[in-house]
């Protein structure tokens, strides 16, 4: 049986590319065990103390929506506190079209030193 | 034995060559749902990871001051009360909050620098200049997160004039520039001289933002924030409390994911319904010729099962790649922004990602099993009909 | 020798389109011999040959086999059955589209614990008997009725089953295949195999040691050589 004999490509990738996943999981692991051991996190901790992950919004309330839209939930530590919708913030603020318009704006400019 | 599984495994190799059209279509199906849910799923690991990490490097204990339930400034006055409590082996004020110009927020941090030892290794802090030392009180210094550096264009050395809320011009220089090893917490960081904090923010003399709090590992958390409870109108946030309400924020996220798994599924439906409906009869057929020729039902659903597997593992391992390549490599473009909502994502920022294993496991799980059940079922159920019957059926 | 005692077969029962296609059929099939059950269309033979084959579950009655009966055996005994005994050729060939006339005769092998591949010479063989040599490499759906019908003899032929069970095997061949294949029929009964045939064909019925006569399901006329 010719076509029965051949050595067929779809498992042979199927195997490489699981073992791909796999490999990739224990590297990220990895990645990650290093990460938990990080000094320079560790300084972080002591000397700034900031709980929270720093991903920029484009609503000026909060430093992470994600987190903490539950403001209530995630109290007033830095990047928890929202000073817009102090409590009992549920819902997307999306669904407001002039939340935007009603974030008040600093004025912020850069220039070389 | 052996022999007989190996024709098995060929001759279900055969099947997935001979149904071209149905493996592609399974193949392609089940690739772009898994490489989507994984995307999402590693990203989601990754964040929630990264919060479970941040809240073990937070400070043990942080008070804010409530008044009718709101939070206010904390009077100095309730730092020194604390440093006295048992157990506290340092009570630092803090002064921080946000600033921003158009779509972007930023964090400002005041810091009070007698607090922290000088000689502590500040060196792996700052990738580029050095970090704040008491003397830069005054003096406009200011460390900066890298994303925020590289958003702004500055650079060590350079100038930058901040208007604060109240409308007033400050003049800052950049002294310092924040790790990479650290971005996800400083990306949008500013740190300066507590003193020039409280100016930037006109915060009144006598008051803080809020205080936190590192405790003797002896001691137990939980009596020294029982003690600092007993100060009136101080709210005091454990790193318990905090973990937990993190959790309840990527609980409430939940309902993406099941929106997405909803999808796959129906997807998965959709894929089954149709395989069966091109295969079925074809397949019905070829089922009951080869139990004429003496295969038996647990020789089909064998093949069939050989199939399934083939198709999903390859499916799932393909989408998983793509997952995980896109999360890394392309920064998960769409689906972070989707994940994340109105999360405002430069394109420098890094998006944390969670390859873990039980992920792994049940993405490998969604994809075989459902596949196993639509292609070993009907082929169950030709194989314990009367091969002649089944046939005929199929001839019909 | 395999017997079958009031052997009865209904169709969609206790419908409208009920259907008694075998009604106590009493058949004897000597080891060794040559039987061929005839009649008109529509008469039940296909429907016999199937439930001697255990393709298909009779209505009641028995089937016994070297006076065993086997009638309500498992599936798994039966199926096990069928792979070391049996080799069909049906009425309407059966081939699996989208193989190549080796692979057909090739995949009901794939259910022993043997390479397939070891079968391969004894195929050719078989496909130069009958002529067809040139056509092995080709799809089944390029294969003319005749060839086709060819490769369905070759594909239950080729492990050398006890019994062969053919319903109607030369309708779509020459005169000169067909002389062939009763020439093989002949060639394998005196190997001592068994060979059940569905047939109109006079020269076969010369050759055969029993034949059994059928008509609206119920053995009508039964002959011995
Ligand atoms: N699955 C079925 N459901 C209902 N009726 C059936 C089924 N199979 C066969 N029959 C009927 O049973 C009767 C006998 O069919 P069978 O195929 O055994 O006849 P046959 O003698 O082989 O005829 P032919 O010479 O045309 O092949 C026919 O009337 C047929 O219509
Ligand atoms: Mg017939």
């Amino acid at each position: 049986m010719t076509t029965m004999r051949k050595i067929n490509l779809l498992p042979l990738v199927a195997l490489i590319l699981t073992i791909m996943v796999f490999a990739l999981c224990f590297i990220n692991e990895l990645s990650w065990a290093a990460l938990e051991q990080s000094e320079a996190r560790k300084t972080v901790r002591e000397v700034i103390g900031l709980p929270s992950i720093a991903l920029g919004t484009n609503y000026g309330a909060t430093r992470n929506p994600l987190l903490e839209v539950y403001s209530t939930a995630l109290y007033d530590v830095p990047g928890g506190y929202c000073y817009i919708y102090t409590t009992s913030f549920i819902g997307w603020p999306m669904s407001d079209p002039n939340f935007f318009e009603k974030v008040p704006g600093f004025n912020f400019t850069a220039m070389k030193g | 034995m052996l022999k007989r599984h190996r024709n098995f495994f060929h001759y279900a190799l055969d099947c997935l060559k001979k149904y071209k059209t149905r493996t592609f279509v399974v193949l392609i199906a089940f690739t772009i749902a898994i490489s989507m849910l994984s995307s999402i799923l590693f990203l989601k690991d990754g964040l929630e990871r990264e919060a479970e990490l941040s809240v073990s490097l937070a400070p043990d204990i942080t008070v804010s001051y409530l008044q009718g339930g709101r939070v206010l400034l904390l009077p100095s006055s309730y730092i020194d009360k604390a440093s006295e409590i048992k157990g506290v082996v340092r009570a630092l004020p803090r002064i921080w909050g946000y600033d921003g110009k158009g779509l972007n927020t930023y964090t400002v941090r005041g810091l009070d620098l007698s607090g922290v030892e000088v000689d502590y290794g500040f060196s792996n802090l700052v990738k580029k200049g050095r970090f704040l030392v008491p003397e830069d009180a005054g003096t406009g210094s200011i460390v900066i997160g890298e994303l925020l550096a590289g958003v702004l264009k500055v650079d060590v050395g350079d100038t930058m004039i901040l208007l604060s809320e109240s409308i007033e011009a400050n003049r800052f220089t950049v002294v310092g520039i924040f790790s990479s090893e650290t971005t996800i917490y400083t990306a949008d960081l500013i740190v300066m001289p507590i003193d020039d904090a409280r100016k930037f923010f006109k915060i009144p003399e006598g008051y803080v933002t809020d205080m936190i709090i590192y405790t003797d590992p002896e001691v137990p958390v939980d009596n020294v924030a029982a003690e600092l409870s007993t100060m009136p109108n101080a709210r005091v946030l454990t790193k318990d409390i905090l973990l937990r309400g993190y959790k309840a924020a990527y609980g409430g996220r939940g309902g993406f994911l099941v929106t997405f798994w909803v999808i796959l599924l129906s997807a998965v439906a959709l894929v089954c319904f149709s395989q069966a409906t091109i295969v079925g009869r074809e397949s019905m057929f070829e089922v009951g010729l080869l139990k004429t020729f003496g295969f038996t039902t647990l020789d089909i659903i064998e093949i069939r099962l050989i199939e399934s597997l083939i198709l999903g593992v390859f499916s799932a391992s393909l989408g998983m790649v793509i997952g995980i390549v896109y999360d890394i490599w392309f920064k998960a473009g769409i689906f972070a922004q989707s994940l994340l909502g109105w999360a405002f994502l430069p394109a420098e920022f890094h998006m944390p990602v969670y390859v873990s294993f039980p992920s792994v496991f049940s993405l490998y799980a969604v994809t075989v099993l459902p596949l196993l059940f639509a292609t070993t079922v009907p082929a169950w159920l030709n194989a314990i009909t009367d091969p002649e019957l089944a046939m005929r059926r199929a001839a019909a | 020798m395999i017997e079958t005692m009031n052997l009865t077969k209904i169709y969609n029962p206790g419908t409208p389109r009920e259907v008694v296609a075998a009604r106590d059929v009493n058949i004897r099939i000597d080891d060794g011999t040559i039987t061929i059950l005839r009649g008109p269309s529509g008469s039940g033979k296909t429907t016999v040959l199937s439930m001697i084959g255990l393709i298909l579950t009779p209505s009641s009655g028995r089937i016994l086999i070297d006076g065993e009966n086997v009638t309500r055996y498992s599936d798994y005994w039966k199926a096990l059955y069928r792979r070391m005994n049996v080799g069909f050729i049906f009425q309407h060939i059966n081939l699996l589209p989208g193989y190549t006339a080796m692979e057909n005769v090739l995949i009901p092998l794939l259910c022993l614990d043997e390479d397939v591949l070891n079968y391969k010479n004894k195929a050719l063989e078989l496909f130069k008997r009958l002529k067809i040599t040139e056509r092995v490499g080709n799809l089944v759906q390029q294969l003319s009725g005749g060839e086709q019908q060819r490769v369905a003899l070759v594909r239950a032929l080729v492990r050398d089953p006890k019994i062969i069970l053919a319903d109607e095997p030369t309708v779509f061949v020459d005169e000169e295949t067909a002389r062939i294949v009763f020439e093989m029929f002949g060639e394998l009964r005196d190997q001592g195999k068994t060979v059940v045939v569905s047939t109109h064909d006079p020269r076969l019925i010369k050759i055969a040691d029993r034949v059994y006569t059928m008509e609206k399901g119920t053995v009508v006329r039964e002959q011995e050589a």
